[in-house]
């Protein structure tokens, strides 16, 4: 029986080995994109009379969905890390609010790249047919199919008329038209070795009604759906919607907040 | 083993014993054979709760049940007093009677393919079909024990139900569960509108327009009448009231004012069944409702964003577009449904 405690004494050297071999931590680490949005810097309430349109119309914000795509990180050589998916946000439901891009190879990222809407090759009729969200977000066949890429609903002050009046910008692929939108915005360096990261991916409404194009509510009317004139000017104007800030390490991150 | 462990064996069976009426062996056997929904293949996921999977036999009972006026206290209500079969599961009346023989304070609703809604009734204040069958129930029967009571002893019943859920005795948990096993195996689907949409028939010069005014934001009644269903499963306020008239609605259950005059959007399916319209029955015939959506929305802040024109009173449609819209709400019509979830 003497003999017994040296062997084990050894198995458990080995067995230790192993397991530090085994745990040798990853160095892949993971991005929280939080989507934030506001309307010329003040913050996103519903049906309040807060904000005022750039032609000039006071608004109410009544609802706001939307959906993002096939992000990229591109590092500083210039490396794309593709990544195949799709969000759906809608203003109130929290747990819409960030989505995470995982495993993350190590290496400095300074570039974010994403579809805003769907791709042709994503927005197929009923290519998601279990997915409730994305079943309400249909865009009917009879407008080109597939699925809205936004519903942007405000009520406004039409000044003239003197009406209150809703104006539904939703955009999508009208009668096939794709009008989705590929950004790519530069970022703070990623330093990406092992660490979580979170960033912030902002959105600002009123960016939508100008830059390039001034967009009149009253000029494009209630809905927009079958309107590729509308449609164009609204894709005109999305490349100076967003806006990044971060990335920040997890932790310092979460000691900011 | 030891004496003390017979002892404990000999407890679990004389209360075993004592728990029963009827001997198992008349009971039948427990026989969990499940129960294949034929869903066609565009429609969503159903939502089925772990805990009550449908069964043949469990189906069976639920719809036994659901014609027998058992469930009254005076032996003259069931649930197809109101919920009747040749009028998509709901009745003509703009409210029903209920037992004390006061109306009802909403219109019935009709019941197919209810199983895809997350909330139950017309202002959402309940969670599954299990609790709204518990409440309605309460009522009906004045309280669920004598019930049970008169269940139990009935010379059928025990054995049905322990035949859909190998357990005895009958208890409310294994009632609401057959109903709702039987409300959640109707499932309506083959109309005029299905065969169209898969190619099988073409539709008429005057349906085609009324999809055209459904389908685009010229009637606009696709975003919250989303198809397949013909509904979001959603609350929405579609501009019935002027605040002063305004029923609180969705906001009775969440509290939010935002949600204030917002009811269950209805499915569209079987609108030929299923008159008066809306929660209130208030409108006897489609043409008043297509009437409402065209000229009669009424102002409120609260009105949802999706409601064309309101504050021209609605989508301005001519005559003959409205002749259209009716047209093509008359192809969600599922002649079979009447016959389909009746006969054994
Ligand atoms: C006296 C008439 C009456 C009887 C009898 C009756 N119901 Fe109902 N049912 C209604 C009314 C009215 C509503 C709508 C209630 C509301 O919105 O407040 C309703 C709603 C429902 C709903 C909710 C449907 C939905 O889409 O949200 C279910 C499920 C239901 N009933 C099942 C049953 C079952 C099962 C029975 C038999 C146990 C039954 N009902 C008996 C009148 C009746
Ligand atoms: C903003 C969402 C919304 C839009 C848009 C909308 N509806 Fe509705 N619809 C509802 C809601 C909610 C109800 C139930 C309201 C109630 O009972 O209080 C309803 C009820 C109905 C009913 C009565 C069904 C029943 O069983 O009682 C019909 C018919 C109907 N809508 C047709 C249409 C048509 C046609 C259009 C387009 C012209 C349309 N709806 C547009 C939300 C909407």
């Amino acid at each position: 029986m003497k003999y017994i405690f040296p062997i084990n004494s050894l198995a458990l050297f080995f067995l230790l080995l192993t397991f530090t071999a085994c745990e040798k931590k990853s160095d892949t680490g993971d991005l929280t994109i939080n989507l934030v949005q506001n309307i010329a810097g003040k913050p996103l309430i519903i049906n309040e009379w807060v904000y005022q349109s750039p032609a000039g119309h006071p608004y109410k914000l009544r609802r706001l969905q939307k959906i993002y795509s096939d992000f990229e990180l591109i590092n500083t050589e210039g490396v794309s890390i593709p990544f195949s998916m799709k969000h759906y946000f809608e203003l109130g439901r929290t747990e819409t609010k960030n989505f995470v891009l995982k495993n993350i190879p190590a290496g400095t990222y300074n570039k974010i790249r994403f579809v805003f809407g769907l791709n042709e090759a994503r927005n197929k009729d009923n290519a998601y047919p279990d997915e409730l969200d994305m079943i309400n977000f249909k865009w009917p066949t009879a407008l080109g199919g597939g699925y809205h890429y936004m519903r942007f609903e405000v009520t406004a002050d039409s000044m003239g008329s003197g009406k209150i009046k809703d104006f539904n910008l939703h955009t999508g692929a009208t009668y096939g038209n794709q009008n989705y939108l590929n950004i790519t915005l530069e970022m703070e360096d990623m330093v990406v070795d092992g660490n979580n990261h979170s960033m912030d991916l902002i959105m600002d409404l009123n960016e939508w009604l100008q830059n390039p194009y001034v967009y009149n509510f009253e000029t494009f009317g209630f809905g927009i759906m079958g309107n590729q004139d509308a449609q164009e000017v609204l894709k005109a104007n999305g490349v100076t919607v967003f806006s990044v800030k971060g990335p920040f390490p997890e932790n310092e991150f979460n000691h900011l907040k | 083993m030891s004496g003390k462990l017979y002892w404990v064996g000999y407890l679990v069976i004389f209360l075993g014993l004592a728990c029963k009426d009827v001997p198992e062996s008349d009971l039948g056997t427990y026989d969990p054979t499940p129960y294949e929904l034929k869903i066609p293949t565009n429609y969503p996921p159903i939502f089925i709760p772990k805990g009550n999977p449908l069964t043949e036999k469990g189906v069976q009972l639920g719809k036994k049940l659901f014609f027998d006026p058992v469930i009254s206290f005076n032996g003259q209500f069931s649930c197809a007093t109101c919920h009747q079969p040749q009028n998509a599961f709901s009745d003509t009346l703009t409210f029903s009677k209920g037992i004390q023989g006061h109306f009802m304070a909403m219109n019935t609703m009709p019941l197919f393919n209810i199983g895809y809604y997350q909330r139950y009734s017309w202002t959402g204040k309940i969670n599954t079909i299990e609790l709204d069958i518990d409440v309605t129930i309460e009522e009906l029967h004045n309280g669920w024990e004598s019930l049970l009571l008169k269940l139990n002893s009935d010379k059928n019943y025990p054995a049905l139900f322990y035949q859909a859920f190998g357990k005895t005795p009958i208890t409310q948990d294994l009632v609401e569960k057959s109903l709702a096993q039987y409300v959640r195996s109707i499932i309506s689907f083959e109309t005029r509108f299905d065969s169209i949409v898969s190619g099988m028939i073409t539709p008429t010069a005057l349906e085609m327009r009324g999809y055209e005014l459904f389908f685009t934001e010229e009637g606009d009644c696709f975003h919250c009448h989303v198809d397949p269903l013909f509904t979001n499963t959603g609350f929405h306020n579609n501009a019935l009231d002027v605040i002063e008239k305004m029923h609180p609605g969705f906001e009775s259950v969440t509290g939010l004012e935002l949600d204030r005059g917002k009811f269950k959007v209805p499915s569209l399916r079987n609108l030929a069944y299923t008159a008066p319209y809306m929660h209130d029955g208030r409108f006897k015939t489609l043409k008043e409702v297509i009437d409402f959506y065209s000229e009669g929305l009424q102002y409120s802040p609260y009105a949802d964003s999706n409601m064309k024109n309101l504050h021209k009173g609605g989508i301005q449609i001519s005559e003959d577009d409205k002749t259209a819209l009716i047209a093509f709400l008359m192809t969600l019509t599922d002649k079979k449904l009447p016959e389909k979830y009746v006969s054994p």
